[in-house]
């Protein structure tokens, strides 16, 4: 068991570059609540301004010297159980991951290490406390002999494994899924991921508030004071506006272009993997063994563009966008063909939730809203409110069938989401005064992913549905990891 | 909800446990408002002291009311059950809420006792999953003998459960052609 001193493996020099870029990204997310104060002590402390080049290149010495330090430090350990992590200048940490807990590989080629054509392996475990594994810089042919030890930890039958390890990279026709998608279904995305929103949203907020509002027009006068014809004012501020839009939408399509450019999914075996990306290319993959949940999104613009985004939970499910295994844009046929591949069965009648979810949460706001402003405005509340829950009423629902559950709610845009019903970890009942009378009550479900709440269900329902639940999971004695 | 099951009650002792949860918020309030009236400039003017010594008294009503009816009641509705594979808690007569938890899907389990549960003779059994990230079910109010004997067997229960290596979720398997 125990390995020695000289089992422990460095990185190449070239990962100098990605510990001086962490560090990097460490000072800009951190470092950027320092700034009204160096600002200050620029303005304010002028004998100080003489000092600020030669402290400024001392900062970037630093800077420099302690990503090499943490370089240097590092080492890391390979064997077929576990992988085995030390890192830190002050604080030195060791790691120790189980490959069996491993439930999501990347292989990734960042830009910087293209020249070199060296990969980084990013390897993630399960739990709430989820440890991260990222070695930089190693040969394609290493990164693949690391991927493959997970794969075989994590269950993969032993021909796979002898398969893939005779011929790691001739995979094409024993896919048994494949998802591609084009340049044009890319170019989509971004489209997808409501940039106008966003933009919106923030113009809505310029004009909420009478400071922003103050200032606002203030500037509009100012503005309209440096030309002679209001009309052309006009037109040159709609055209700024307009570009700006262009700009917001083109920036964020290019950026999901990027990050998503030649997006192939695959599934080998019991194994999904997929690779994109441009400028940085990354291959994600992880065990169908190890998911949680499935969720199928429409925005309101994928909508109009009648296509969808899905994601494949994992245990955790907090984790970053970035850490995600996602299909980005897929078209309803897409859709149903992974759907069906993960063996999610079409949904032959979704059941709704009870009425009185609709009057839930109308009532106190409007007396609010009416004590605050205006009473009318709180009597327009009222039916303002109850039609927009009864829009979304409409969207709520439920399915079970043996092996899956399944909730849908939206507004404007859709989520539904599933879950493998006997990875269930708890279930809970609720039900208040109200509820009791009217026989209705909250059943929450936790997964290890995501918790779906169905609010407002029937009493029968819920008691069938969490035995049914409840049944399912107690007799399952599979690994549900 | 399920009904077959034998509902084992808590403790007593769990009644005089919420009385005193509810009495240290009351008391705090209470101490709150008559540092507001000594200390607070212009208060005492204002809000003649009757008016102090009828807030302090319906606070104190009020904690007789939660003391007297409230905890008693819940004691009655709270109980436990526990059937081969899984366990489950009620609790609440008017907002009622009911957690079950399979055995093979507990993470860890561990017996908390605060001071004044400690006094009062009595911990509470929590359960881990890996759902929600907080603990999943937590049984107050237990006799401590009582808290070790049921951790005692789940324990059991635990170390004898084999989980086979068989994965539930999969993917469509194809025959090979």
């Amino acid at each position: 068991m125990t390995m020695h001193e000289a089992d422990w493996a460095r990185l190449p020099p070239v990962a100098v570059i990605f510990f001086f870029l962490k560090g990097l990204k460490q000072l800009v997310k951190q470092g950027y609540q320092m700034i009204p104060a160096l600002v200050s002590i620029w303005v304010f402390a002028e004998p100080v301004r003489a000092w600020i080049p030669g402290m400024l290149s001392a900062a970037g010495t630093l800077f420099v010297v302690v990503a090499v330090v943490r370089y240097l430090r590092f080492r890391y350990q390979v064997s077929p159980e576990r992988i085995r992590m030390k890192q830190g200048v002050l604080k030195r940490t060791e790691l120790n991951l189980e490959m069996a807990r491993i439930q999501q590989a990347d292989i990734q080629l960042p830009w910087y290490l293209r020249p070199f054509n060296l990969r980084v392996v990013r390897l993630e475990s399960a739990g709430s406390k989820s440890q991260e594994v990222v070695l930089v810089g190693l040969t394609q042919e290493r990164a693949e002999r690391i991927k493959e030890a997970v794969d075989a930890a994590s269950g993969l039958s032993e021909a796979t494994s002898a398969s893939t390890q005779q011929a790691p990279r001739s995979t094409q026709g024993s896919e048994a899924f494949q998802l591609k998608l084009g340049l044009a279904e890319v170019l989509k995305i971004g489209l997808m991921s409501n940039p106008l929103l966003v933009v919106g949203v923030m113009a809505g907020f310029l004009f909420s508030n009478s400071v922003t509002r103050d200032i606002l027009d203030g500037w509009l006068e100012t503005y309209g004071s440096l030309f002679s014809g209001t009309t052309f004012a006009v037109v040159f501020l709609l055209s700024i506006v307009v570009g700006i839009l262009v700009l917001v939408v083109l920036g964020t399509v290019l950026l999901m272009a990027n990050t998503y450019f030649q997006y192939t999914l695959t599934r080998v075996e019991q194994r999904y993997s997929y690779s994109a990306g441009f400028l940085s290319r990354l291959n994600r993959s992880f065990s169908v063994r190890k998911l949680q949940g499935v969720v199928v999104r429409q925005s309101f613009l994928a909508r109009g563009l009648k296509r969808f985004s899905m994601e494949l939970a994992q245990a955790g499910g907090i984790g970053g966008r970035k850490e995600r295994f996602v299909v980005p844009i897929a078209n309803q046929e897409q859709k149903q063909q992974l759907l069906h591949d993960l063996k999610i069965p079409p949904v032959r009648h979704w059941s709704r939730l009870h009425p009185w979810a609709i009057a839930r949460w109308v009532v106190l706001p409007s007396i609010l809203l009416g004590l605050i402003t205006e009473p009318w405005l709180g009597v327009v509340c009222v039916p303002v409110l109850l039609s927009l829950k009864a829009v979304m009423w409409r969207q709520r629902a439920w399915y079970y069938s043996d092996d899956w559950l399944a909730t849908r709610k939206g507004f404007i845009g859709h989520v539904e989401r599933w879950m493998p019903s006997a990875k269930l970890q708890c279930v809970r009942w609720q039900q208040g005064p109200v509820q009791k009378r009217l026989g209705i009550g909250h059943l929450t479900i936790y997964s290890a992913s995501v918790t779906y709440k169905l609010r407002d269900i029937r009493q029968a329902d819920a008691e069938q549905l969490q035995a049914a639940l409840v049944d399912q999971t107690r007799r399952c004695q599979l690994s549900w990891m | 909800m399920y009904s077959g099951l034998e509902k084992k009650p808590v403790a007593r002792a769990y009644k005089h446990l919420l009385a005193l949860h509810a009495f240290f918020p009351i008391v705090i309030i209470m101490a709150g408002l008559v540092a507001a009236y000594l200390w607070l400039p212009g208060l005492s003017d204002q809000v003649p002291s009757v008016g102090l010594y009828f807030s302090l008294g319906g606070l104190l009503a009020l904690w007789l009311v939660l003391a007297l009816v409230w905890a008693p009641r819940r004691h009655q509705v709270t109980h436990y059950y526990v059937a081969e594979d899984f366990i489950g808690y009620v609790v609440g007569a008017v907002w009622h809420s009911e957690v079950v938890v399979t055995f093979n899907r507990l993470q860890h389990l561990e017996i908390a006792q605060g001071p004044i549960e400690r006094a009062l003779g009595v911990s509470r059994l929590v359960l881990y999953t890996a759902g929600g990230g907080m603990a999943d079910l937590v049984i107050p109010g237990l006799p401590v003998a009582t808290a070790e004997t049921l951790r005692d067997a789940v324990l059991n229960i635990l170390r004898e459960e084999t989980l086979s290596d068989e994965p539930i979720t999969e993917a469509k398997r194809h025959d090979n052609a």
